[in-house]
């Protein structure tokens, strides 16, 4: 017997029962059954999920974000030279996934979150912005290009971050979809960042998500529209013959990307608050990026090597860009 | 194990037969018969948990053990048929407390909203805001779902409820069991299409202890190494061959914990590279 599609089921919170965008997403999903919830997370906190069965048959779940809407970054995240870094959740949880992702170890489901009162971010937003200049990373707990469809949040906060000029945004993918590329085109305050990992690395640990060609294909069509373009190369992989692995991935990046249309790069090594990761070797025993012998530093986990994988990669990417174009994590160094 | 929990002698009666199950010794009402057992709670809220709880609290579970609560109901809705519906939501009337069982592989179609209370439901002594859309009635399901939550995951519990009545005109005992009876093929669906949403593969241990030994390990070290070991064997590194080389070359075991020390961490440089 097969899996139910994703999404034949939508919790919906009752406050939202006649908010507009509710009601438009739900139309889009004429066939799913509609429950009713208090707050999302009497869904989505529930304890003992399933991580991995509910990847299998993601239901959806429209909620209201009260509270705090713009958080700090991590100091494990890069922030580009930026002296306020925030982030903001507008949905949680992603349609790909990753084996190594830090959402794994955070939530206690997989059911997506999308939160439908845009409103108050951009409110909370503008707030903000009269303190000063914001680096705003909008996708720091989801893929927003899969989800776009369903929650229009690109058309929206493309819309919105246009008209702000201090602020400037990020929005991180490993989509290869480019029909929503000219959203951010010619805007040098909207930030498109790309994930970029060997193929080999695709293949095996990040689930339901594009080759490398294809990622590459939508980032070339990207620049060629003008768009401002990040690579993340980021998290490194510590998979057996690493550096071999990340040798031809550099090999094939070099043939196929316009190098010169790129922003800046992001590179690190795959780390992991200890909490995290603590929980992610519970969830999943036989998942290779959760059970690596991790060490502790700071109360991340990290690859005993991580200064020698980073400092490899930067490197030898000094051969295609700057080396001022290339950020690295001060741990890392 | 298959965990079959209903509330009434007459609406386990038709599952006992067709299952071939047969009474085990003990004070709860529990039939067994190969994967499946079978408990008959009694009625009403305060029989459903302590029954389930004292029920499931006898086994060694696994991930891919279930319960399915199957049972008749009222329901509170004129528009819905007495067929079967697959509950997404119970509320208990009583705490006032919500819950959401996974729906992620099902044959049933029709869903709906179960509310559990403690007395029988009558449409003409209600207080509830009748009709209510897509919604039944029934004095078990929460119950079984809080219980059963000690145990389980929320996908690895089912409710399934057959409409009976709507609070007038309550069925006999004969009549509920023949609406069970109707309803089996269905359940074996539901069994198949929970095997599906609670599939674990069997958890495969991995005795390192041997290995640590060779080490003369302190208890961080005996940590350490077997992470290093499950996950070389996750990742395809072959370790063993590691192992039986630094054996044959006479550099484990180790002679003291220093030097095992050392060659943990040269084992770990070569595994690692």
């Amino acid at each position: 017997m097969n899996f139910l599609p994703k999404f034949s089921h939508i919790y919906v919170e009752e406050e939202l029962a006649d908010h507009p965008e509710t009601k438009r997403i739900l139309a889009r999903f004429p066939a799913s059954h509609v429950i009713f919830i208090r707050r999302y997370t009497d869904v989505f906190n529930r304890k003992k999920q399933s991580f991995e069965t509910q990847m299998k048959s993601q239901a959806l779940i429209l909620a209201k974000k009260h509270g705090t809407l713009l958080y700090e970054g991590s100091p494990v995240c890069h922030r580009f030279g930026s002296e306020r870094f925030f982030y903001t959740t507008t949905a949680l949880n992603c349609m790909f996934s990753c084996d190594y992702c830090w959402l794994k170890g955070i939530y206690a489901g997989a059911f997506i979150v999308l939160f439908v009162n845009t409103e108050d971010y951009f409110l909370a937003c503008k707030e903000a912005l009269k303190d000063g200049p914001l680096f705003l990373s909008l996708s720091y707990e989801t893929d927003l290009f899969p989800l776009e469809e369903i929650s229009g949040h690109l058309h929206r906060w493309t819309e919105f971050a246009k008209g702000e000029e201090t602020l400037l945004a990020e929005v991180r993918t490993k989509s290869s979809r480019t029909d929503l590329l000219p959203l951010f085109a010619g805007h040098r305050n909207l930030i498109l960042s790309w994930t970029l990992s060997p193929e080999e690395i695709i293949t095996a640990c990040e689930h339901f998500t594009p080759s490398l060609s294809k990622r590459i294909h939508a980032v070339n069509e990207a620049i060629a529209l003008g768009c401002s373009v990040r690579l993340a190369l980021d998290p490194m992989i510590h998979v057996p013959g690493w550096k071999s692995v990340y040798e031809s991935f550099l090999k094939e990046l070099s043939a196929s990307l316009e190098f010169d249309g790129i922003r800046d790069i992001s590179i690190g090594s795959y780390r992991q608050s200890d909490e995290y990761q603590k929980k992610m070797r519970r969830r999943f025993p036989d998942l290779a990026c959760a059970q690596y012998p991790y060490i502790s530093e700071s109360g991340f986990s990290r690859y005993r090597d991580h200064r020698e994988m980073t400092q490899w990669l930067k490197e030898r990417l000094r051969q295609f860009v700057p080396e001022e174009k290339i950020f690295t994590l001060p741990e890392d160094l | 194990m298959i965990f079959l929990i209903t509330a009434l002698s007459f609406e386990a009666k038709p599952l006992i037969t067709h299952f071939h199950l047969s009474k085990q010794e003990g004070s709860l009402p529990v039939f067994s018969a190969g994967e499946i057992t079978l408990l008959v709670t009694g009625s009403g809220p305060m029989n459903a948990a302590s029954h389930t709880a004292a029920c499931l609290s006898r086994f060694e579970l696994t991930p891919s053990d279930f319960l399915i609560n199957i049972g008749i109901c009222a329901s509170l809705d004129p528009g819905l048929e007495t067929k079967p519906v697959l509950i997404h939501k119970l509320s208990d009337l009583s705490s006032d407390r919500d819950y959401y069982p996974d729906l992620l592989c099902t044959s049933l179609r029709e869903e709906a909203r179960l509310l559990s209370g403690a007395k029988v439901f009558r449409a003409e002594e209600s207080d509830l805001p009748l009709p209510m859309k897509d919604t039944v009635y029934d004095m078990e399901g929460a119950a079984v779902y809080h219980a059963g939550s000690l145990f389980f995951g929320p996908h690895q519990m089912r409710f399934i409820k057959l409409i009976s009545d709507y609070g007038r005109d309550f069925p006999s005992p004969k009549e509920i069991s023949a609406l069970m009876q109707e309803f089996i093929p269905m359940l074996e669906e539901e069994i198949e299409a929970m095997k599906t949403q609670c599939f674990a593969l069997p958890k495969e241990t991995i005795d390192t202890e041997a290995v640590e030994d060779l080490f003369l390990p302190s208890a961080s070290m005996r940590r350490q190494i077997h992470q290093l070991i499950l996950y070389c064997t996750l990742a395809g590194i072959s370790w063993q061959e590691c192992i039986e080389r630094c054996r044959n070359e006479g550099l484990l075991p180790a002679e003291n914990r220093e030097e095992g020390k050392k060659r943990l961490e040269e084992l770990r440089n070569e595994l690692l590279a």
